[in-house]
């Protein structure tokens, strides 16, 4: 290397960084990307729930439902309906029972009547959310270090990416069509350029997610390796130990519960996005305390996290919130870089932006890998063979670029098709992606590279097309009945699902049509079709 | 590292271009990140911050030097060169960390 200037180091680097974990970036920005809309995908996977319509009484009705099914609970959770989710979730804690994550119990009630819903058993977007940051079945911790170093990676290729382009300007402005190589390259920079801001954040904002497991020297050195001492120092802990004190005092002294909706009233006062869950502690005794929580803040800084109310249960008497300590600079840093991953604050524009943000960086990765095989192919014609190494990333490429969208419509449709009283049922949707995403890793071996991506291109299509049809059979999930009531939550995912059919099965009709060009090379792989080819991504 | 020079031109330019990625990759990956994890401790203690933030700005660095040294492992004229480079740079925080007794 020792020829080789700055840039082309760079370009070497990044060449390699991009190949050796360029499939594993594809799948992590591809289920990260539909993360973006992992609520509104949950929403869709749940039939069961399209037909809870939320008003201003929903709140009302899930008191009324825990008042009897829970009368005596420690505690009561309920999540109000969203824009982004319109049923009720409720969940409540035994007395004695340790409150916290995955315990209670959980019921999910339709918003206009109160009624519980029987809602299929099924991960949702919940499983391409975890699988983007903690891949499956792997113990947790080693998924989420391969995946914080194919970030880094990530980081690497970017940055080396961008150092390589003297005119990276320029080079946005530029495509070249039909020009085999050069467009590919040309499609690559326009891909990453867009949208590079978003690249550079998310992968940055990854990495931070993950910092105190990649990087623990500084708590190390600073609090001797005393991560508790370090958060509680940092303020991380907010509120969280004066309210077990406060259920432990003390027998129960029964008391009649405040009515909700005055409470929710001066909420709204408040809060012009209103309330998004209502905490009740020690309902039905004197004790009671209810806790309203903001829709969704405002401020990045504070990681869009909403502001909260607490009322005595009994007398429905505002009560002091312990004040929220002013963030920092380097707190501000690390919240608004956070927060900008998770997007939790999120509106519908900001979203779609970098939901098409997304798409465009899995696109850059998709157009990376497939600009590896076509700059070697005069390489190989001069070889006169094939080198499995060449063969390798040309299966990967198609079972990866082509084939994890085929196995997230074959997700969708284990969702649909699977009867809902089978064992273990959300287990299976789950295999059901894995196992079509095997044999779309297996099935290019068998076919030529051109049939294979065809194959898998017109396959994604017919299954992406065939999921709005099927939701016609369901009796509140029709794409003509959500557009008509402008259920724009179903509407969307829908069309989404149409667009996605459209992209694969457009790829696959411009791969039929290439002819490759027979005096330059009889065995050209057909570059026009994977022109289209990362649009899969939608 | 003298020793191995004759070793080292006996080679073919293939094995010889080979040993060179693998030298420099290991610094890229191993020393890259000695550099990054040196520089987070020491910085945690010398940036005159509040000790929680000074940790947090730290590590929230920490990434951007980890790249920055990547980067420098393929680029620097000669691997020796990158590998002595390297070498210095995490001598300066190593020093400190020694000296505020933080290492043992």
């Amino acid at each position: 290397m020792k020829q080789l200037g700055f840039r082309q180091t760079n370009a070497w680097l990044h060449t390699w960084t991009g190949l050796l974990l360029g499939w594993l970036l594809y799948a992590v920005f591809l289920t990260g990307t539909l993360s973006f809309f992992h609520q509104e995908i949950s929403f869709w996977m749940k039939p069961e729930l399209h037909g809870s319509v939320a008003d201003g009484s929903s709140a009302e009705r899930a008191i009324e439902r825990l008042q009897q099914l829970a009368p005596d609970a420690a505690q009561w959770s309920i999540s109000l309906p969203t824009e982004r989710n319109p049923a009720l979730d409720v969940q409540w804690f035994a007395q004695g029972e340790r409150v916290g994550r995955g315990g209670g119990q959980r019921l999910t009630l339709n918003a206009a009547t109160g009624e519980p819903l029987e809602v299929r058993e099924t991960r949702g977007g919940g499983f391409l959310y975890r699988f983007h940051f903690e891949l499956y079945g792997m113990p947790r911790v080693t998924a989420r270090w391969i995946v914080a170093i194919a970030t880094m990676v990530m980081l690497v290729a970017i940055v080396s990416g961008v150092v390589t382009h003297k005119k990276i300007f320029k080079d946005f402005f530029t495509f070249r069509p039909r020009k085999g190589q050069r467009s590919w390259l040309d499609a690559h920079n326009a891909t990453a350029v867009l949208a590079l801001p978003f690249h550079f954040m998310i992968t940055y904002s990854g990495l931070l997610l993950f910092m105190y497991m990649l990087m623990p020297w500084g708590v190390s050195s600073a609090y001797q390796g005393d991560m508790q001492a370090y958060f509680s120092e940092a303020g991380n802990r907010r509120g969280a130990p004066e309210r077990g004190a406060e259920r432990s005092a003390g027998v129960p002294v029964a008391a009649e519960l405040t009515a909700i909706a005055p409470l929710l009233a001066q909420a709204q006062q408040q809060w012009p996005r209103g309330a998004a869950s209502i905490q009740v502690s020690n309902p039905n005794t004197q004790r009671a305390q209810i806790e309203l929580r903001e829709h969704g803040g405002d401020s990045l800084i504070e990681r869009g996290r909403g502001q909260q109310m607490r009322f005595d249960g009994v007398t429905g008497a505002p009560l002091a919130m312990p004040a929220t300590p002013p963030t920092s600079v380097t707190n501000a840093v690390y919240n608004v870089f956070s927060s900008l991953h998770l997007i939790r604050f999120a509106g519908p524009p900001l979203r779609w932006l970098f939901f098409i943000s997304g798409l465009l960086g899995t696109a850059m990765i998709a157009t990376g890998l497939v600009l590896w095989v076509v700059k070697r192919l005069p390489e190989r014609r001069k070889l006169g063979r094939t080198p499995f190494g060449h063969r390798l990333v040309e299966v990967l490429n198609v079972g990866t670029v082509a084939g994890l969208p085929l196995a997230i419509a074959a997700y969708f449709w284990a969702n649909r098709l699977l009867p809902a009283g089978l064992a273990q049922r959300s287990d299976w949707e789950i295999r059901s992606f894995l196992i079509i995403w095997l044999l779309c890793l297996l099935h290019p071996l068998l076919r030529s590279h051109k049939r294979a991506w065809q194959e898998q291109l017109v396959a994604g299509a017919v299954l992406f097309a065939g999921l709005p049809l099927f939701s016609l059979a369901l009796p509140h999930s029709g794409l003509p009945a959500s557009l008509a009531s402008g259920n724009w939550l179903l509407a969307s995912m829908d069309l989404t699902l149409l667009a996605s059919a459209a992209l694969l099965a457009w790829a696959a009709y411009k791969l039929g049509c290439h002819q490759p060009a027979a005096t330059r090379s009889p065995q050209r792989p057909p570059r026009k079709a994977l022109a289209s080819a990362e649009e899969v991504s939608a | 590292m003298l020793m191995s020079y004759r070793f080292f031109t006996d080679l073919s330019a293939t094995a010889r271009y080979r040993l060179v990625i693998l030298s420099r990759s290991l610094l890229a990956i191993g020393g890259g990140y000695l550099f990054a994890a040196l520089s987070t401790a020491s910085l945690a203690l010398a940036l005159p911050l509040p000790r929680p933030q000074a940790v947090l700005a730290a590590t929230q660095l920490s990434f951007a030097l980890y790249c920055a040294v990547i980067i420098w492992a393929f680029a620097a004229a000669s691997a020796r060169r990158a590998w002595l480079v390297t070498a210095g740079l995490c001598a300066v925080p190593a020093i400190h960390l020694l000296f505020k007794g933080a290492l043992s």
